[in-house]
């Protein structure tokens, strides 16, 4: 055991050098990198890091989503099947199983959701122009249908999602990205090269491929971050 | 110079993770350090007097290095889910064992 914790000691400090060693000799006056000799000229992004993240290292982000697909179809798949915790208090701000509302959740509930179902679709919709992006609208719009429930009954809400074929479709997007992909490459010399148009910067065709991929990645995102919240709060109180 | 704050940030998550009992404050120090390195990230793109990499605020030719931030978008959406598969694998072992302190998390046959 006194073993074990020196040699966590050690290699600590020996990381901890490491990191002394690299901050003292960065400079932090210029930066190589090869992607960005002309970003405009060869992406047409305004948002560099869109064009990184959906052009340059799109491998990356696909990975990226896999992984957070698997995460919520995990939560999905052992929180379904356990039943609601019995230690629940009622909630004056988030009903289930209730038909009493609060008036004030009522109100501001349907509002605040309206509100960020649009802004979300803005920032899906803008992310290769301006801040935004495909993870960051689907969080926004996922969060607004937790604030929903604050006027509905959450199943309800969940059953309403599940008729409209919510889930099948969110599941069904991770063939499109392939898709898309093939598509480049019979377009192009290259798989997953842009085949949507490429005009001015700043315009809302612009960008390439961006904008259909922060479509599908924001409308994935939206349904796990729905689907993680929704048995986060059937199982909630048991802390 | 701030990165040294944001290695400590980091190494008091570690510090949590490793003297930490409860499975949910185990969850949080991870929570931690993630942020700690994600900063951490972030600054090693980052240039004197130079701007967000977005080109729409006239600041062309002069933005910092958008790569380390593309690494951290992916980083924290990748730290979601583990926390969230963190959180569910929590509330199973609170069902099971009706605890969430891992020193009274014993087994049927433990001895």
């Amino acid at each position: 055991m006194k073993f074990v914790s020196l040699l966590v000691l050690v290699l600590l400090l020996l990381f901890g050098v490491v990191v002394f060693l690299y901050i003292s000799n960065n400079d932090l006056e210029k930066y190589d990198n090869p992607y960005l000799e002309n970003p405009i000229e060869s992406n047409t992004s305004m948002n560099l890091i869109s064009a990184i993240y959906l052009d340059y290292r799109f491998y990356d982000t696909i990975f990226e989503v896999i992984v957070f697909f698997v995460a919520a179809f995990g939560v999905n798949m052992v929180l379904e099947k356990l039943p609601d915790s019995k230690k629940t208090k009622p909630s004056k701000l988030i009903s289930i199983h209730s038909e009493e509302v609060d008036l004030r959740m009522e109100i501001a509930g349907s509002f605040i959701f309206t509100l960020s179902v649009i802004f979300s679709i803005y920032i899906v919709f803008s992310g290769h122009i301006g801040p935004g992006g495909g993870f960051v609208g689907g969080v926004v719009a996922g969060t607004g249908l937790l604030v929903l429930s604050g006027s509905k009954d959450l199943n309800r809400i969940e059953e309403n999602l599940n008729s409209l074929h919510i889930h099948e479709i969110e599941q069904s997007i991770m063939f499109f990205i392939p898709i898309s992909g093939i598509v480049g490459l019979l377009l192009s010399n290259a798989g997953f090269s842009n085949f949507l148009p490429q005009t001015t910067p700043g315009t809302f065709f612009s960008g390439g491929n961006a904008l259909l991929f922060n479509f599908l990645i924001g409308f994935k995102v939206f349904s796990g971050t729905w689907t993680i919240l929704y048995h986060f709060v059937r199982h909630r109180g048991v802390i | 110079m701030s990165q040294y704050l944001y290695i400590a940030l980091m190494f008091v998550g570690i510090y949590g993770l490793l003297s930490q009992k409860n499975i949910l404050k185990m969850i949080i120090s991870l929570n931690i350090m993630e942020l700690g390195l994600n900063l951490f990230i972030i600054s090693t793109g980052y240039i004197k007097e130079a701007k967000a990499p977005i080109i729409l605020f006239g600041n062309e030719g002069n933005y910092v290095d958008p790569l380390p931030q593309a690494i951290v978008l992916t980083a924290i959406v990748i730290g979601l889910g583990v926390t969230a598969v963190a959180l569910m694998l929590a509330r199973n072992i609170y069902k099971t064992y009706g605890t969430y302190e891992i020193d009274e998390i014993r087994g049927e046959n433990d001895d």
